[in-house]
């Protein structure tokens, strides 16, 4: 029943299984309706190909390449510029905003420009990444590197403040130096809270792909996108749009997955 | 005072009055504490000239209505608050910060669920940098005298509030520290446990000779804890009554309840909780 699994955490939930067979159901209804509209031709193709059009445009594209470079390089060209950008943002984002939240003075130092930045559109952004890293792969890792890592930054610094005072008085009344208190503490409680801005960041970052993939290149699923509409290449368009949609979706239960490993306690306390 | 028995007021002394500073292990002098108003809100006057002497070794229950400022008293104690006024002292040095010299325990378990129930147990002595394998030993101990036994390596979040907050005096107690400060610990148990773990606290008391105070707003565990009970008035809290028990240890519970002395303390205390300008 709906109204029984409202409040989450309190009903039982649905079971796994069912749970999955309710997902792929209501995916399989929505390609089913897409399949009829396209037999009863409500729509032309040029304006939304049928699912089977797209599937023997993916059949092409696994062929033959799509501008002589195989599919898979697309998307690995894609992935390779998006992780090594997420690795960067999360490397310096996380220690950032975990010292601005501890340290007050650093905070109020960076947050203009942290703000500032955060919300800007990177597209912006892109003119100057030219002039100054050119038009390589490093003005591209760059812009997907900023998106990113001002959502970390700020969610890391917002995770300190969500320790539990009752934690950092028994951490104090227990004897902990400040660099304990932190190691021992602040950070593993602040765990499960940067897990969440890193999976919002990643999809601030992901959403970047297609704008840094509008600088010069010549490969990446934004690409195709890109240059597919330029020849009204509907389909191609919507298979990199499904590929681009599917990638993210891994990517972010794969940080689920280690969410899982690594702060097994995250909402159960 | 209006004294009823003239025994149960002994050692007792009204606000402003200088407490004896001699051979005391935790003194509070003349104690103000007030919490600042947020925005226009007036401040709370939490703490009223509360003064107290506890003698070394023993063990004493902070009793009164609920937001009468025992928690802030506790915490002033443990050095989480600054009084706004008047000091405490704990073996003739003033209190400035928290520290392993006060163990705490408090109203709620806080468990660190990173941490397995047997790494929750040795976090003081791993702070402290303690030999692993003396502290494991120790640790064993307070795990069977706990009943936590089967445990150790469970996660805080699968247990039970009964034993996560023996989880959480098992912490406290594996330091020895000299003084114990403990926060309605028991406050959310079922009568059961809740007896389980009083007589659990007055055996290990008995054992390590640590000095606690003991915060409860039940005041039939006050009289089954202490050896004297500090009564405090609705906010802003300030002492009413000082009570030093006369009854015999070891405390049974089926017994205590009905012996007369006990239904006179307790009816003395009763007076002073519900008419508080009666009892000063
Ligand atoms: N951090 C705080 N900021 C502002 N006011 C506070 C704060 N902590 C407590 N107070 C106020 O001080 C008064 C005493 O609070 P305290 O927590 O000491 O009461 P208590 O006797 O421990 O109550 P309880 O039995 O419910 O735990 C209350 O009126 C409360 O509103
Ligand atoms: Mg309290």
């Amino acid at each position: 029943m709906i109204g029984s699994s409202v409040s989450p955490g309190l009903s039982p939930g649905l079971s796994p299984g069912l749970a999955v067979l309710i997902s792929v159901s209501s995916v399989l209804l929505f390609l089913g309706a897409w399949y009829v509209c396209g037999r009863l031709e409500l729509l032309s193709s040029a304006i939304l190909p049928p699912p089977e059009e797209i599937w023997y445009t993916t059949v092409d594209i696994l062929r033959f390449g799509y501008h002589q470079i195989p599919l898979w390089k697309h998307v690995g060209v894609s992935l390779l510029r998006a992780l090594t950008a997420f690795a960067l943002a999360i490397c310096a984002g996380v220690p950032l905003g975990l010292a601005m939240g501890l340290f007050p003075v650093l905070s109020s130092a960076l947050e203009p420009f942290v703000q500032f930045f955060r919300p800007l559109p990177k597209i912006a952004l892109i003119p100057l990444a030219i002039l100054w890293l050119g038009i390589g792969e490093v003005s591209k890792i760059f812009l997907i590197f900023l998106s990113t890592l001002f959502t970390v930054v700020v969610g890391s610094a917002a995770s300190v403040k969500t320790v539990s005072r009752g934690k950092l008085r028994l951490g104090a009344a227990l004897g902990t130096n400040s660099w304990q208190l932190i190691y021992h503490i602040i950070l593993p409680a602040s765990l499960p809270e940067i897990f969440t801005s890193v999976r919002l960041a990643i999809g601030v970052g992901w959403t970047t792909l297609i704008a840094s993939e509008m600088v010069a290149a010549d490969s990446g699923m934004g690409w195709m996108v890109m240059n597919a509409s330029s020849y009204m290449r509907t389909d191609l368009v919507l298979l990199g749009i499904i590929l681009l949609g599917v990638t993210g979706y891994l990517l972010d239960y794969a940080l689920v997955l280690i969410e899982r490993l690594a702060v097994p306690w995250a909402g159960k306390e | 005072m209006v004294c009823l028995d003239p025994i149960l007021n002994d050692g007792s002394f009204t606000a402003g009055e200088k407490p004896p500073a001699t051979g005391s292990l935790i003194v509070f002098e003349n104690v103000f504490h007030r919490y600042p108003g947020r925005g226009k809100q007036p401040p709370t006057e939490a703490v009223y000239d509360f003064s107290a002497a506890l003698d070394p070794g023993s063990l004493v229950c902070l009793l009164g209505p609920a937001g009468c400022g025992k928690s802030t008293v506790l915490n002033i104690l443990a050095g989480f608050e600054k009084p706004s006024q008047g000091r405490v002292l704990v073996d003739g040095k003033e209190v400035k910060k928290p520290g392993p010299d006060r163990g705490m325990v408090f109203q709620e378990s806080n468990l660190l669920p990173w941490r397995k129930v047997m790494e929750n147990i040795t976090f003081g002595p791993d702070l402290a940098g303690e030999p692993k394998k003396a502290t494991l030993k120790k640790a064993e101990r307070f795990i069977k005298l706990t009943g936590l036994s089967g445990f150790e390596n469970h996660a805080p979040y699968e247990l039970s509030g009964g034993m996560k907050q023996r989880v959480a005096l098992a912490r406290a107690w594996i330091s020895e520290p000299p003084i114990l400060v403990m926060d309605e610990p028991f406050g959310a148990l079922d009568a059961q446990t809740r007896l389980d773990m009083q007589e659990l606290l007055v055996r290990v008391w008995e054992k390590t000779g640590s000095t606690i105070l003991f915060v409860t707003h039940d005041v039939d565990e006050a009289l089954f804890l202490a050896d004297r009970i500090l009564i405090m008035s609705p906010r802003p809290g300030t002492k009413i009554l000082d009570l030093t028990l006369p009854l015999p240890r070891p405390r049974v519970y089926e017994n205590l309840v009905v012996n007369p002395q006990y239904a006179t303390l307790k009816r003395e205390i009763l007076l002073a909780m519900r008419r508080p300008d009666y009892a000063i």
